[in-house]
């Protein structure tokens, strides 16, 4: 408990520090994000983490804190920004749900507003059933993967830098009382594939 | 729940049905779409001490930033209180457990202790405010010892409430020592 005690405060102390701030939102589906089926037919259903942490999207400079608002970084968070990205020849899909490219602004929800989810939370009961785990594990990783990918392309269309100077993503899973972080990652052992 | 929401039914009921038609989350789906994971746990190094061996080292420098507790530390003064309440502890622990059961998350790493000089007034502070926290980590320990039975709604509440706060509409004054 103490452990994930410190580390639930890592994030609230850089709250204070973030000039845009995080925010988190509970069983998100994300649409924006359902993988593509692949040939051989193995697909993998889309995250809906029990908890997600990212950033938020404002529908408006209305709802920009008025110390950003004549700030680039935080224009850049605006949902028209955005939609912008969806749209350009990269189809940069950084919303986690698709409502913000097609929706009216006023009927937004607030799992809606989220974009560049950087860590996951995946709850499972207590159970001595190493199935159950593992599957809690896997849905953290499918999830904590696709946060990855989120953030892998607006990098590589930003400065050409590598996957692998990329920050993890932070997962958690709660079997429990059981707590574990995983770190997720590009590996480039076996050509592309991302390390959880 | 929409029908390509990520599921929590158990794996058994997953198992039993084509994996290949529907979407599924097993170890040879994430594995086909590039993804590995790895359920080993990394042993934990200290500040100073050698570097993880898998972890790329931009990787293993978030890894140590999470594991730092330097931004929460505790004054050492608290160390003999937090190990007497372990002894306590493990007294009513059976043998099989005494042999078994970890207790990393009883006391903190090495990495947590801190032991600073600063004005005795401003120190007691700071010392008030951790045995504080660590006062309500142990009410959360204690309220999660009463939940080993409950369902995964029963988790979820619990650990949303206590640990994976929510940030939207919650605010915290900036404690002193920050």
């Amino acid at each position: 408990m103490f452990s994930s005690s410190g580390v639930c405060k890592f994030a609230q102390t850089q709250r204070s520090k973030m000039r845009i701030d995080s925010c988190s939102e509970e069983d998100v589906y994300w649409t924006n994000h359902a993988r593509t089926p692949k040939n051989d037919g193995h697909r993998l259903t889309g995250p809906k983490p029990d908890l997600t942490y990212g950033f938020p999207i404002y529908k408006s400079t209305d709802d920009l804190p008025k110390a950003l608002i004549n700030m680039d970084i935080a224009r850049n968070f605006l949902a028209d920004t955005i939609r912008r990205f969806n749209d350009s020849p990269w189809k940069l899909k950084l919303s986690l749900t698709t409502r913000i490219h097609h929706g009216d602004s006023a009927e937004f929800r607030t799992s809606d507003l989220m974009c560049f989810p950087w860590a996951v939370v995946e709850v499972k009961r207590r159970s001595t059933d190493e199935g159950l785990k593992d599957f809690c594990y896997q849905q953290a990783a499918n999830a904590s993967a696709t946060a990855l990918d989120i953030m892998t392309g607006l990098f590589k269309t930003s400065d050409g830098r590598f996957t692998n100077d990329l920050p993890p993503i932070i997962a958690f899973t709660c079997n429990g009382p059981e707590l574990r972080l995983w770190l997720t990652f590009w590996c480039n052992r076996e050509g592309r594939s991302v390390k959880v | 729940m929409p029908p390509n929401a990520d599921s929590t039914k158990s794996p058994d009921a997953d198992r039993s049905k084509s994996s290949k038609i529907k979407p599924n989350i097993t170890v040879d789906n994430l594995k086909a779409n590039g993804i590995e994971y790895d359920p080993t746990i990394l042993r934990f190094h200290a500040a100073g001490e050698a570097q993880t061996e898998d972890l790329p080292p931009s990787i293993d420098g978030v890894r140590q930033f999470l594991l730092d507790f330097t931004a929460s530390s505790i004054h050492e003064d608290c160390k003999s209180f937090m190990e007497h309440q372990l002894s306590e502890f493990k007294k009513t622990w059976t043998l099989a457990e005494t042999a078994t059961r970890n207790s990393w998350s009883l006391v903190p790493p090495t990495t947590a202790w801190w032991n600073p000089t600063f004005p005795d007034a401003e120190d007691d502070i700071r010392r008030q405010t951790i045995i504080d926290d660590i006062g309500q980590c142990r009410k959360i320990a204690e309220a999660a010892g009463d939940l080993q039975a409950a369902t995964e709604a029963g988790w979820t509440l619990f650990l949303r409430n206590n640990v994976f706060r929510n940030f939207r509409g919650t605010s915290r004054p900036l404690r002193k020592y920050e």
